[in-house]
């Protein structure tokens, strides 16, 4: 009997704002303790809450980059709970009545292009932190988390395949990262993931399904969506019946186990929270935002593949992050200023960009924007390969000493001498001076042995270090040869 | 002078006095502080400054004058207990926008006065700090919530103070001890820093002797503050801007619904007397229906007891206010159990209890919803009224104020009809007042009066234009000298 | 539709609230008083009548801030009231997740 998993994710976006929700107290991550808390962010009695405008702008981006209704009006409710980290005994969230709702994600998934509906994306306010492990019988309350203003988004049940969920996930942390409303630094929990998940036999009704809260990583979204798959099934096939309830995913064990605090059913008393009239958000604000919205990944990707004939795989590698993509872009528009001239050196461009400057990103492990290799000097690397100056060979070496310098590559290429040699009787002369010292090669060439041109074009480019012009090198051995 | 009789002043008076340099500020103020101890037994005041808290704000009207705040508004580096022994120890560690303003007036804050805990009762004897009496019979509750302030204006031991109104916590125990006192347009008055008990009715007032010392503190009091979000954008106005006008273009209504079996006789025929007198000073006088008032009192006891059950999950006992010390190292659920019985009154429990079910999971449309549909009905109610009457007109209260402990701990109900007349208009968001319109034997009887949306100044020139021609507002009780 | 001691029970667990069995008696009876004075809710006649969950004058919707920052409370001033206190975190005892 086969076995289908029915997964859907609740994201949580810390949004990029300066500050909090509803507390004009900053959201900048810190260690020290208690040291960003105003008045709401305690929960003091007589404080109120007052909206952040940033975070609403935030909202509108992701409504319209997922194609959903952002609602004109939504409302702010209060969630009634008691836990140590949640000073009002509340938290102001949405619940009737959220900001966006309907929209969609498109994923290149498991059954090729694939829609994932997202059901509604609402605003509210992070948690404060608990410390278990400093004190012998105490845990400590850190409240500088507390109204930190969270987009939980919310997908539809739709995804069937595990791999599909984590990709769900990469292209939502994707998105949030290029839309600029997330930093989606998940170790600092900037995006969190609480995977809902259950299985049922194919066509059956759906399955009880379990919570796996704050999942922090895409690897442990992976894994405990593995874990919970498998306990579920062997469950139900031993006889048993899955709970509906809250889990936690132990990342050393790599298991799922139920949480103690949630254990009772919750009755959460949502209302309108009266300290907060409802937000209207009209066209005109909506367009202001809109104004802002850069282009995004899909559509830049489909310009990168029509415009500049990149293939799918480069456009996609192009596009994965926004500073990338960026970079990429202000990088042909330096080398060229009419479209078709930019058009012919758009693959030179991309090849460069995702081969070997990416690897030294990857290998040193820093963002675009943190290297010392700025676009004018990439685009003067590019030109340089371009006009012929030095050869593919040379421009690595070229690229390691600028990536080290950040020193443009003309200044390096003309202080070290690695200028391209395109002089005909200079090549001319050493190309008679290796045929002399190869004789029965020569012979043997001119026997038939095309093969060996190769050895004779490399040696000219051992003798000139490498800065031969490789075709002029190739056609002028071949010249000699035939002699 | 003598001290009663500038206790008795108006807050003209007392500007004229200092100006004149009849009186020192610092004197004014230590004549009240002097009263406030020497009548301590009537419990107004939790706590008497023992020195001067004021800057001086030379050129305002109210620069120097004496005020008393009700233990609700916080104010930085002071205790604000809200009646409550959860919050016994608690320093506020920022100010009220209202306490706040009053200081930027340059006013004088002589003590904190007594109230039911966290503004929950109509007697003044829901304070976890003994209850308030009635300066006029100290037999008698002063009602509540705001029991010190009004005690406090009506034995004259401060010309004027602050108080908040969710359901009549201003108007009932004003008419309970023969004082005036305003529940300003929800909005008006910015509620930051005002320890919340049901948001969407909380609004802070004054209590003083007259509609114009209301008028003239209110005028400080109110205003836009960007840091209340349900605050209205309107300016600071002059609140005795239309004062001195006739009365002979005003329409005054007169609900048939405030006019109930419950009423006591006495009460009704000072209010008749009110009326005759509005007529005799030119008003004309119409009676109207608000069929929907019926369902009021149901429907506020759903919304505020919900709204309060989810303002006072805060007292947890993490972060500030009582815990058991013996619960340090118990567990959690304990811990907050312990905290939240013991730190919190009967009262206070109930109406945690009662919002609580009123949210539960399968109730919420029955009730919450039910009641949200409830308020907007009153409200157009309400509206429709003021689309042929300036102000509306009716008692405060079914009756005069009733004996300590005439209403048993475990009688709810009996408690809760106190308020039938005060919590429409908190429903529908709109500013009412009382002012004293006579007496029942010894016990003053309050005249409630209603108005529009930011009808204040309309409203308090209305009720000036009455105390022109009677000195109910004037009387002090019998025990104060 | 009148309370039973389960539900006084289970109320007080959601609001975090003890009581031994003859408060809980006393707390039964006075809540089913209350209740029979909000019952009256019933006879209001709501059909299509849209909930008022907030005083809005004039229409007034939510207004919002600017994202400036500002400085948090010193820690010391912010947990001066605070039950128990140590390296500048609130303490509660042990919770179990």
């Amino acid at each position: 009997m086969t076995w289908e998993t029915v997964i859907g994710l609740e994201i949580h976006v810390q949004l990029s704002a300066e500050s909090k929700i509803f507390s004009p107290a900053s959201t900048v991550f810190c260690n020290a303790a208690n040291t960003q808390v105003r008045e709401v962010d305690c929960g003091f009695p007589g404080a109120l809450p007052v909206l952040n405008r940033r975070v609403v702008d935030c909202a509108i981006l992701l409504g319209t980059a997922i194609s959903a209704t952002v609602n004109q009006r939504s409302e702010f409710a209060r969630k009634n709970y008691f836990y140590p980290d949640l000073p009002k005994g509340y938290q102001i969230s949405q619940f009737e009545y959220p900001i966006v709702e309907h929209g969609e994600m498109w994923i290149n998934g498991s059954q090729g292009e694939m829609r994932i509906g997202v059901t509604r994306a609402h605003l509210e306010e992070d948690a404060g932190k608990l410390i278990h492990d400093h004190w012998a019988t105490s845990s400590g309350v850190d409240l500088n988390r507390a109204g930190t203003p969270l987009l939980e988004i919310v997908s539809e049940p739709d995804l069937r395949d595990i791999n599909d969920a984590v990709l769900y996930a990469s292209e939502m942390h994707k998105l949030v990262r290029w839309l600029g409303i997330c930093d989606g630094n998940m170790q600092e929990g900037s995006f969190r993931i609480d995977a809902n998940i259950s299985v049922r036999h194919p066509g059956d009704e759906l399955g009880t399904r379990c919570e796996i809260k704050n999942l922090n990583s895409f690897r442990f979204l992976e894994q405990a969506l593995h874990y919970e798959r498998e306990r579920q099934i062997n469950l139900i096939e031993d006889g048993g019946t899955v709970v509906q309830q809250t889990r936690l995913f132990n990342t050393a064990s790599g298991e799922t186990r139920a949480m103690r605090s949630k254990e009772d059913a919750h009755d959460y008393r949502y209302f309108p929270d009266p300290d907060l009239p409802p937000l209207l958000v009209d066209d005109a604000w909506i367009a202001e935002v809109i104004a802002t919205m850069p282009e995004l990944p899909r559509a830049r990707a489909q310009r990168f593949i029509n415009d500049y004939q990149l293939s799918s795989y480069d456009a996609t590698l192009l596009t994965a992050d926004k500073d990338f993509s960026d970079y990429y872009e202000t990088l042909l528009a330096q080398l060229a200023t009419d479209s078709e001239q930019r058009n012919q050196h758009a693959k030179l461009c991309a090849n460069w960009l995702c081969g070997d400057f990416a690897a030294l990103l990857n290998e040193h492990k820093i963002e675009i924007s943190a290297s010392k290799i700025d676009i004018a000097a990439f685009a003067d690397l590019m030109r340089c390969l371009i006009n012929d100056t030095i050869s593919g060979k040379i421009a690595k070496t070229v690229l390691l000493k600028m990536w080290d310098s950040g020193e443009h590559a003309s200044i390096i290429i003309e202080r070290e001498g690695l200028m391209q040699i395109s002089d005909s009787s200079a090549l001319e002369k050493i190309g008679n001076d290796i045929i002399a010292a190869n004789a029965q090669q020569a012979q043997q060439y001119r026997d038939g042995k095309d093969r060996l041109l190769g050895f004779f074009v490399g040696q000219m480019m051992k003798a000139t270090k490498g800065q031969a012009n490789p075709e002029q090198a190739n056609e002028i051995m071949k010249r000699l040869l035939a002699q | 002078m003598s001290a009663p009789n500038i206790a008795n002043c108006s807050l003209r008076e007392l500007r004229t006095l200092l100006d004149e340099n009849k009186i020192s500020a610092p004197e004014l103020a230590q004549l009240f502080r002097a009263r406030a101890k020497q009548y301590s037994h009537l419990n107004a005041f939790l706590r008497i400054n023992e020195n001067d808290d004021y800057h001086p704000a030379a050129g305002n009207f109210l620069d120097s004058l004496p005020i008393a705040h009700k233990d609700i508004f916080c104010a930085q580096g002071e205790k604000t207990t809200c009646g409550s022994k959860m919050l016994a120890e608690f320093v506020a560690p920022y100010d009220s926008t209202v306490v706040e303003n009053f200081r930027n007036a340059g006013m004088n804050t002589i003590g904190r006065t007594n109230m039911d805990e966290f503004a929950m009762g109509s007697s003044g004897e829901h304070s976890a700090f003994s209850a308030s009496r009635n300066p006029w019979d100290e037999n008698y509750v002063p009602g509540g919530s705001s029991s010190g302030s009004a005690a406090a204006v009506a034995a004259r031991l401060t010309p004027v103070a602050t108080a908040t109104d969710t359901g009549g916590s201003i108007r009932q125990p004003a008419a309970f001890c023969g004082v005036t006192g305003i529940k300003p347009t929800y909005g008006r008055v910015s509620r930051w820093g005002m320890v919340a008990f049901a948001s969407s009715f909380d609004q802070g007032g004054v209590i003083a002797k007259s509609a114009e010392d209301c008028a003239l503190a209110l005028s400080a009091m109110a205003g836009f503050d960007e840091r209340d979000s349900t605050s209205l954008p309107q300016p600071a106005e002059d609140f005795t801007r239309q004062f001195d006008q006739p009365l002979s273009n005003i329409v005054i209504g007169v609900p048939k619904e405030f006019f109930s079996d419950g009423l006591d006789n006495k009460v009704a025929s000072r209010v008749q007397e009110a009326i005759r007198q509005f007529e005799k000073q030119g008003a004309t006088i119409k009676e109207i229906s608000l069929a929907s008032v019926k369902h009021a009192i149901a429907a506020y006891y759903v919304l505020t007891c919900a709204e309060a059950s989810s303002n006072l999950s805060r007292y947890d006992g993490v972060r500030y206010g009582f815990r058991p010390t013996e619960n340090n190292d118990s567990d959690l659920t304990t811990m907050y159990e312990q905290t939240r019985t013991q730190g919190f009154g009967a009262e206070v429990k109930r109406r945690i209890l009662i919002g609580t079910y009123m949210l539960s999971y399968g109730y919420y449309d029955a009730y919450y919803r039910r009641a949200m549909k409830v308020r907007t009905l009153i409200a157009r109610d309400f509206e429709q009224a003021f689309t042929g009457c300036d102000v509306l007109l009716g008692p405060t209260t079914p009756s005069p104020a009733f004996a300590l402990n005439a209403i048993a701990d475990n009688d709810p109900v009996a408690m809760y009809l106190q308020d039938i007349y005060t919590v429409p208009v908190n429903l529908a968001g709109l500013p009412a007042l009382s002012l004293p319109c006579g007496f029942s034997g010894a016990l003053p009887v309050g005249l409630q009066l209603i108005g529009a949306p930011l009808a204040e100044s309309l409203l308090l020139s209305v009720a000036h234009e009455y105390q022109k021609q009677n000195d109910y507002h004037l009387q002090m009780p019998a025990g104060v000298q | 539709m009148a309370l039973t001691r389960q539900d006084i029970q289970k109320l007080a667990q959601l609001a975090r609230l003890a009581q031994n069995p003859r408060e809980e008696e006393d707390t039964l009876k006075s809540l089913n008083a209350v209740l029979g004075l909000i019952d009256e809710l019933k006879n209001a006649d709501v059909d299509n009548v849209d909930p008022m969950a907030y005083v809005q004058l004039h229409g007034q919707t939510l207004r919002t801030r600017a994202p400036a920052a500002v400085a948090g409370y010193p820690p010391e001033q912010l947990m001066q009231n605070a039950p128990q206190a140590d390296e500048n975190h609130f303490l509660v005892p042990k919770v179990i997740e």
